[in-house]
Parts: structure tokens; C-alpha cells; sequence
């Protein structure tokens, strides 16, 4: 039995939703490419109203394009992006400028993400909907910065970025992603750069919202750890696409994917600072140098010659879950 | 903040005396000014008395340490030329100038900020490098050759502007196009580095992701910051611009200062030459204490790091 399970199982328990239902954001063969190639290809998520979505992957796995992406907010260096995203009921092609209503973001950076010139008050005001009546607008941007957990609300309101720490920022970041009313939240490793304390109360308040407005929120992180905490559903990523997703039970208790696997392992090993997985053996193969089978083939110890000339794709695999492998265990 | 008025006043006092004093010297060594100001055949006599009334006999540490007495009490001293107030003369062209620089500055507001931002937002398609290519052309232009050209065009040719001369606004058109020109070319480089620089910032980023109409995002969040760089490049570009002035105002015959500065420094009119050269050393100090007052008035920054501006 996995360690990781025994250490996190009440967790996971508390969160455990009792039925599911009909996703309010549906992705469908997101890519984007850049200069150097595809850096996002082949992803599919599904988000529902309440349950919180790890994506999880070691750094440069394309994580934050494909959370940008979804905002039609892709960076200058982002050649183009396809895909199909279905909100709410709605289709439609990959938004390219600016996101659809109900979506909102907390991006990677907090503190570089808020303008150095504006006080977060008017920085949050600024992000309610448009049909909040002018007069209400302080007031409710008040609110949120109380609801947050930020002491003297109306004091901090006229504050800057560059007068709070960074935990501070934090919290005005997700004021700001909620001051949208949205009803899906893309949250960017929104704790990878706070300390335990720091993260433990940020991650309350975030699942508070969830329990009190439903909100689906895609969590992106590549701390196993805050996964078992926080997830309902997990999606793998490695090397730009999805490898393994299903409810986190299973992945923790189960993995199907050979990199899931050596996730979940070093799971208790696993060091908040250090990004790399020490206990997957070799390097993640660059962009321009993926090769043309599985893109895990260098590191997998189930690799045969199928895996080195295919690429699996993602199908589904028993009742619950889906995983792209020619061999899963 | 007491501690910083006192603190920039003495700088700028430092600056501006400093300024008179290099150009005292330098106008004394340069050759006797009576010679220069009296006819060639005047006989000696006449020469000794007017040597004698004007203090030029006297050792030169003692006229400067009476030349700084009399600034000290706010007087310039006399034009050598017509007896007059030496600040009287210079501020009685004062205006001209400043209306001209004045213009000047607003042309390359109204052409370079407009130009840069759209070329930064169309970074990298053919009307960039258009609005690029046209900047460049633009200052690398030496301000009195284009300022001849102009003369050649509209005023020979077209016989449209006058080219010389001072009153109605035909007048202001080509000296001011000569300065503006170059001013507001690089002024556009500038904007455009400046506003690319911040676009690719993630507070850009994150602001469009409040899904603000774009007109928003750039006017409270990409001018602001793309700002900063820019005062900077003012404050330097108006010290530019007198230097340009001189030049172009004797181009045109604009009654400016830098006309007058030209005209004394010939007749080796030592109080005048030496009140503009404090005029001028005040602009630039000014023009600092502008930058730095625009500085804190923009950045919460450098509010907090003590700066000019407080709560
Ligand atoms: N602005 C950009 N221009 C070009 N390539 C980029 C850009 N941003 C990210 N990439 C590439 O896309 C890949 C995924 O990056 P990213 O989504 O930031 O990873 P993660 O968030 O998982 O750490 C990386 O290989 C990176 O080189
Ligand atoms: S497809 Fe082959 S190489 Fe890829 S993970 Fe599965 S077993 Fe390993
Ligand atoms: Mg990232």
C-alpha cells in the first residue's frame, strides 16, 4: 500500500463528493504551440461545479499556457492555440482575447500580477462585474478584502502591492479572481511561493468559497501534497499533454501511468523547493527534442518498442479514470 | 520633506552659480570686451575710461567676488551695449522662447506618444515599421538642416510661411517643426520601447484578464507605468532643447534668448551673457524638480522611499 495513502486518506475522505454531475467547463484537444513546437497538445479537462481539479506536473509541462490558454490570455511567444471549450452549456472555439464570463485566474506570480501604480482596493473594483452599481463598488471591494482574511479592510483598500507581503498579495490576487463572481477558477499555483502557514490558511479560505458558492476550480500545482489535501479529481500532465486523470482516490491508491506511479512514490520525499523528482531516473526531454513514441520512454521502466515508435493516447480505462499508456500497471 | 526642499534649493543655487561663474571666466579670457564693444578707431583715453567705469581694470577675483555681492543683493548688472537691467533685457525675451519651447514639447507629446503606443501595439506589422522608419528619418535629421530645408520648401518655393521673423502663428510653424521633429521621433522610440516593455508585464496580462474594454487597460494600467522611463527621457530632452533652440532661433531670427545669447556673446555683453546662462541652468533645474515631483506624483514607490511628495 502506498504511503501517500495512508498519510493523506482523511483528507481525501472529507472531500469526496457524493454524486457527479453534468461539467461546467469541458475542454476538448487544447494545444498551443510556440516557436520551439507544441507546448500544450492533446488536453482534455473537465471541471464541475464544487470539486476542485488538480493539475499536476513538474515544472515547464505547460501547466500555466493551458490555464492561459482557457483565459484567451497566451503570451506573446504563443504561436496559436485550437481546441474547444465548453462552458456552461455553451461551445465554442478556445477564447483569444480575454476570457469568457465566469472564468477568472489566479496567476502564477501574485505580487507581479497586480499594477505597482494602482491600489489593490481600485485593482479589485476594477474586477467586479460590470452591473455592480457604481456606488456599491467600494464597499463590496471592502468586502472581499474582509472576506479574505485581510485585517482593516478600508485601511488596506488604498494600499499598494508593494506595501503588503507577499501572502497579502495572495489574498488580494484571489479577491480580485473573485470579485468576478466567477464559476470556474483557474488557480495557478496560487501557494507555491508562501510559506506552510501562509498556504494552509489560503487553501481554507479557497475551498471555503468553493463549499459556499459551488465554485469549480482547476488547481494547478506540482506539490503532491496540497493534491491530497485539496483535490477531487486529478489530471497528470508531463511534457505538454495529460498522462493519467481520474478522482484522486484512485490515482493516490491505484496510479495507472508509469509517471503517476514514480509521482505518488516519491510523494512523502518530495520537497516543496526542489521541483525536480528525484526518483524518476533521467531528464524531461526538451521541446524541440520530444521523440516520436511515448514521451516518457526515456524514463519508463516499462517501455517496449511500441513506446518508442506510438504515442499513446488518453483513453479510458475501467469506470473511473483514463490514462495514456500501451502498458499501464 | 523640509530636510529635501532645503536640500534641492541649495543644489540648484550650487548649479545655477556654478553655471555664472564658468561663463564669467570664460568671457574674460576670451578677449577684452571693450575692444569687441567699442569702434575699432576709438582712442585709448576713451577706451581706459570706460575700462575704468565698467570695473574692468580691476583684478579679476575682485570683479567676481563684486559680481556675486551684486547677485547676492538680485542685481544682474548692466548690458554693456545700452546701460539696461542685464535681467530686464534677457526676460523681455523670455516669452518668445518659452513659446516656442512650449509648442515644441506639446508637438512631440501630441506626434511621439500617439506614434510609439501604436506602433507598440502593433508590434512587428507593416505600419510599425513604418511609424519606426518615419521616426528614424526624423532625428537623425540635424535640426538646422531641416530647419533650411523647411525655409527652402515653404518659404522660397511655396512661398507659404515667412522665413523668418516673429508675431503671428505662421510665423511658429517652422521653427517649431524644426525642433519638434526630431523631439518627437525619438520621443515615439521611446514610447513604443517603454509601452512594449510594460505590455509584456503580468499585471498587463492579469488586467485583461478582468476582462476590461482594451482602451482601459492601456489608459490606467500600460500608460501609467510606461510613463516612468519616459519623464526620465523629458527631463533630459528639454536640456537637449535649448541647445536646439539656440540653433534654430537664429535660423529663424525668433526674438528667443537664444537669438539674444548668440547676439551678446558676439558683442561680448558679459552681464547678459551671464544672466542667460543662469536662465538657462534654472530650466534645467526646474525641469529636474519637475521629473522628480511627476515621479512621486506617479509611483507610490518612490512616495515611500522619501521622495518628494507626502501621504
Ligand atoms: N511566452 C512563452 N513563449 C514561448 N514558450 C513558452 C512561453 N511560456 C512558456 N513557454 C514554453 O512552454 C512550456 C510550458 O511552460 P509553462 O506552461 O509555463 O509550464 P508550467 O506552468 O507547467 O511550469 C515550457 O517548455 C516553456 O518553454
Ligand atoms: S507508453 Fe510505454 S513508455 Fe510510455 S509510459 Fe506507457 S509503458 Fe512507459
Ligand atoms: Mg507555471
Amino acid at each position: 500500500m502506498p504511503v501517500a495513502e495512508l498519510a493523506f486518506a482523511p483528507g481525501i475522505d472529507a472531500y469526496e463528493p457524493s454524486h457527479r454531475g453534468e461539467p461546467i467547463l469541458e475542454v476538448r484537444n487544447l494545444a498551443v504551440a510556440v516557436d520551439d513546437g507544441l507546448a500544450v497538445e492533446n488536453v482534455d479537462l473537465s471541471l464541475e461545479a464544487g470539486r476542485t481539479h488538480c493539475l499536476v506536473g513538474e515544472s515547464g509541462c505547460g501547466k500555466s499556457l493551458t490555464c492561459l490558454a482557457l483565459m484567451g490570455l497566451l503570451p506573446p511567444g504563443a504561436r496559436g492555440v485550437s481546441g474547444n471549450l465548453r462552458m456552461k452549456g455553451r461551445s465554442g472555439a478556445i477564447p483569444e482575447k480575454g476570457p469568457p464570463e465566469g472564468l477568472a485566474m489566479i496567476y502564477q506570480d501574485a505580487t507581479a500580477s497586480l499594477d505597482p501604480l494602482m491600489t489593490v482596493g481600485r485593482q479589485i473594483v476594477e474586477a467586479l462585474p460590470a452591473d455592480v452599481p457604481r456606488r456599491a463598488r467600494r464597499a463590496e471591494a471592502e468586502d472581499l478584502i474582509a472576506q479574505v482574511g485581510i485585517p482593516h479592510a478600508r485601511a488596506r483598500f488604498e494600499s499598494y502591492p508593494h506595501e503588503l507581503s507577499g501572502g497579502m498579495n495572495q489574498r488580494i490576487a484571489i479577491a480580485i479572481a473573485l470579485a468576478a463572481r466567477p464559476s470556474v477558477l483557474l488557480a495557478d499555483e496560487p501557494t507555491t511561493a508562501l510559506d506552510v502557514t501562509v498556504q494552509a490558511r489560503i487553501l481554507d479560505l479557497m475551498l471555503e468559497f468553493q463549499q459556499s458558492t459551488g465554485l469549480a476550480i482547476l488547481f494547478v500545482t506540482h506539490d503532491l501534497g496540497v493534491v491530497a489535501q485539496i483535490a477531487h479529481d486529478v489530471s497528470v500532465m508531463y511534457c505538454g499533454e495529460i498522462v493519467e486523470s481520474g478522482p484522486v482516490t484512485d490515482l493516490f491508491a491505484a496510479p495507472r501511468h508509469p509517471y503517476s506511479r514514480g509521482l505518488v512514490e516519491c510523494l512523502p520525499r518530495l520537497s516543496r523547493q526542489t521541483e525536480r523528482l528525484e526518483s524518476i531516473a533521467g531528464i524531461v526531454p526538451p521541446l524541440q527534442a520530444r521523440p516520436t513514441g511515448c514521451r516518457f520512454a526515456s524514463r519508463c521502466t516499462r517501455a517496449d518498442d511500441l513506446c518508442s515508435t506510438q504515442r499513446p493516447c488518453l483513453e479510458r480505462r475501467g469506470n473511473t479514470g483514463a490514462v495514456a499508456c500501451f502498458n499501464p500497471l | 520633506m523640509l530636510r529635501f526642499v532645503v536640500f534641492r534649493l541649495a543644489r540648484a543655487l550650487i548649479t545655477i552659480v556654478g553655471c555664472a561663474t564658468l561663463a564669467f571666466f570664460v568671457l574674460r579670457m576670451a578677449g577684452d570686451p571693450i575692444i569687441a564693444l567699442l569702434p575699432a578707431d576709438a582712442p585709448p583715453e576713451v577706451m581706459e575710461r570706460y575700462r575704468t567705469l565698467w570695473g574692468l581694470d580691476r583684478p579679476l577675483y575682485e570683479q567676481y567676488v563684486r559680481y556675486l555681492i551684486s547677485l547676492a543683493q538680485g542685481d544682474f548688472g548692466q548690458s554693456l551695449v545700452d546701460g539696461r537691467d542685464a535681467l530686464g533685457v534677457v526676460l523681455e525675451r523670455a516669452g518668445a522662447t518659452l513659446i516656442l519651447g512650449g509648442v515644441v514639447i506639446a508637438l512631440a507629446l501630441l506626434i511621439g506618444v500617439p506614434a510609439g503606443t501604436f506602433a507598440a501595439l502593433r508590434r512587428g506589422t507593416p505600419a510599425d515599421h513604418a511609424t519606426m522608419t518615419v521616426a528614424i528619418f526624423g532625428y537623425a535629421m540635424p535640426n538646422f538642416f531641416l530647419g533650411l530645408l523647411l525655409i527652402l520648401l515653404f518659404s522660397m518655393q511655396l512661398r507659404l510661411l515667412p522665413s523668418s521673423g516673429y508675431g503671428s502663428a505662421a510665423h511658429l510653424v517652422m521653427p517649431a517643426l524644426t525642433l519638434g521633429t526630431a523631439m518627437a521621433a525619438k520621443l515615439a522610440r521611446f514610447v513604443r520601447t517603454s509601452v512594449l516593455d510594460v505590455l509584456g508585464q503580468p499585471f498587463v496580462r492579469a488586467a485583461r484578464g478582468k476582462r476590461l474594454p482594451e482602451l482601459a487597460v492601456i489608459l490606467r494600467h500600460v500608460f501609467p507605468n510606461a510613463a516612468i522611463p519616459v519623464i526620465t527621457f523629458l527631463g533630459f530632452e528639454i536640456g537637449l532643447l535649448i541647445g536646439g533652440a539656440v540653433v534654430t532661433e537664429n535660423v529663424f531670427g525668433w526674438p528667443g534668448i537664444g537669438n539674444l545669447l548668440v547676439l551678446s556673446v558676439a558683442r561680448r555683453d558679459l552681464a547678459v551673457v551671464q544672466t542667460i546662462v543662469m536662465a538657462i541652468a534654472a530650466t534645467m533645474v526646474l525641469a529636474n524638480l519637475v521629473v522628480d515631483l511627476a515621479y512621486g506624483w506617479i509611483d507610490p514607490r518612490v512616495r515611500l522611499a522619501g521622495g518628494p511628495r507626502e501621504g
